[in-house]
């Protein structure tokens, strides 16, 4: 069906994201004194710059849409089952986050300083040698030029090994072959890529190149965050500090838990527990198209992760507190415990 | 790498038939069984996936309308002003 469209709607990202990073790197600078005003420069001067950049921006989120939503199939019709290919795909999920963030730091505005502070201060919390360790990320003593300098190296290098872990994870698939929502063996029933699938892709493409160019074009900056505006300040610290949409279902995790350790740990885990989902696999069906108790399971997951990107974009306030806490128990209670337990009943 | 076409699967038994395409309409009773089918197939989601959402909107709502409570003076802490 159009959710197997994701993976090649990836492929289509990561090349979109490589091309129109490659053009803003000629003309970005990675050095604290100019990286700010060089992407103003790219935004006003250079042609077509300011759709370049649109593209980049609005296109890192797409991305991560799409991999939410490659993740959402692989959990609902069972494709974990396919442990290496699932495995892989959770390593370039983690990649991917890692590009992602490093390559908010870059333009150097107010978010990307303190975002780039909170986050990478979260390593001080590895036992023993936890704040040499984040010395050694940033590179000095805070937050300051050789951090972006490092990190915009990260990031150019980061879209790469991508691209190579892609190439392992489709050749994982293909000793396989794809899924299907009957969930079952389909060696019978194999058609060729060209004409079926090469149009199939491309009109998935048609219509998630539309979806971004209208998003860049009438509202470029819908999930964007307006302190990104300001040239980062070590001196002023922004009153909420947030990632950008697609990490706030962690952040919300993170802050739930009142103990540093315990908050990098529940962050962690809250995508390494994708890793754990084949093994407690209990249901005789592989996926959850006759199985509506799981179904039920699979949409509350979805509504649990909507709720915790809220709470991650909200003040540590009352009732958001107690809210985030009940969201982050659910969500790893789904994974842990309540799906599989949703397997062995419906059984 | 991978599988291919004719080491695929072993059928035996199995008779299919099928219509040339240029003997039949590209798209039969789109309308006239299209949208009962739709109407089908939302009847036999819509209640895995509706509560989840509803909830998930409740809490929403509510959890914003406490906080903004919250933020409210309270007047029994200016009962003894003068």
């Amino acid at each position: 069906s159009g959710v197997w469209n994701f993976g090649s709607l990836l492929g289509l990202c990561l090349i979109t994201q490589i091309l129109t990073g490659v053009f803003l790197g000629m003309d970005y600078t990675s050095d604290i004194s100019t990286g700010f005003s060089s992407v103003t420069h790219i935004w006003r001067d250079v042609n077509y710059g300011w759709l370049i950049r649109n593209l980049h921006g609005n296109g890192a989120s797409f991305f991560i849409i799409c991999i939410y939503m490659d993740i959402g199939r692989g959990l609902y019709y069972g494709s974990y089952l396919y442990k290496e290919t699932w495995n892989i795909g959770v390593v370039l999920l983690l990649l991917v986050m890692m590009t992602a963030f490093v390559g908010y730091v870059v333009p150097w505005g107010q978010m990307s300083f303190w975002g780039g502070t909170v986050i990478t201060n979260l390593l001080s919390g590895v036992p023993y040698m936890g704040d040499t360790l984040v010395q050694w990320i940033w590179g000095g003593f805070s937050v300051d030029n050789g951090t972006l300098t490092r990190f915009f190296g990260f990031h150019f290098l980061l879209a790469f090994v991508i691209g190579g872990g892609t190439v392992v994870h489709l050749l994982f698939l293909h000793e396989t072959g794809s899924n299907n929502p009957g969930g079952v063996n389909s060696d019978g029933d194999k058609i060729s890529f060209h004409p079926y699938f090469s149009y199939k892709d491309l009109l998935g493409f048609v219509i998630m190149l539309l979806g971004l160019t209208s998003l860049g074009v009438f509202s470029p900056n819908l999930v964007g965050d307006p302190e990104n505006f300001t040239p980062g300040n070590p001196l002023v610290t922004p009153p909420h500090i947030q990632p950008e949409w697609y990490f706030l279902f962690g952040y919300g995790i993170l802050r739930s838990i009142p103990n540093k350790v315990g908050g990098v740990l529940g962050l962690l885990f809250s995508i390494l527990v994708l890793m754990v989902v084949p093994i407690l696999h209990t249901s005789k069906q592989r996926g959850l198209t006759f199985r509506p108790v799981t179904q039920f399971l699979f949409w509350t997951l979805v509504g649990d992760m909507i709720i915790l990107t809220w709470i991650g974009g909200m003040p540590v306030e009352h009732p958001y507190i107690i809210i985030g806490q009940i969201g982050s128990v659910l969500y790893f209670g789904l994974f842990l415990v309540l799906v599989p337990l949703g397997g062995w009943v419906e059984n | 790498m991978g599988r291919h076409f004719g080491d695929l699967a072993k059928i035996r038994h199995v008779i299919t038939y099928s219509i040339s395409p240029f003997e039949q309409r590209a798209f039969p009773n789109y309308f006239s069984k299209g949208i009962p089918n739709v109407w089908r197939r939302f009847k036999s989601s819509v209640f895995k996936v509706a509560p989840p959402m509803i909830l998930m909107y409740l809490t929403y709502t509510w959890g914003n309308h406490v906080h903004e409570q919250g933020k409210r003076k309270n007047p029994a802490d200016y009962e003894k002003d003068q």
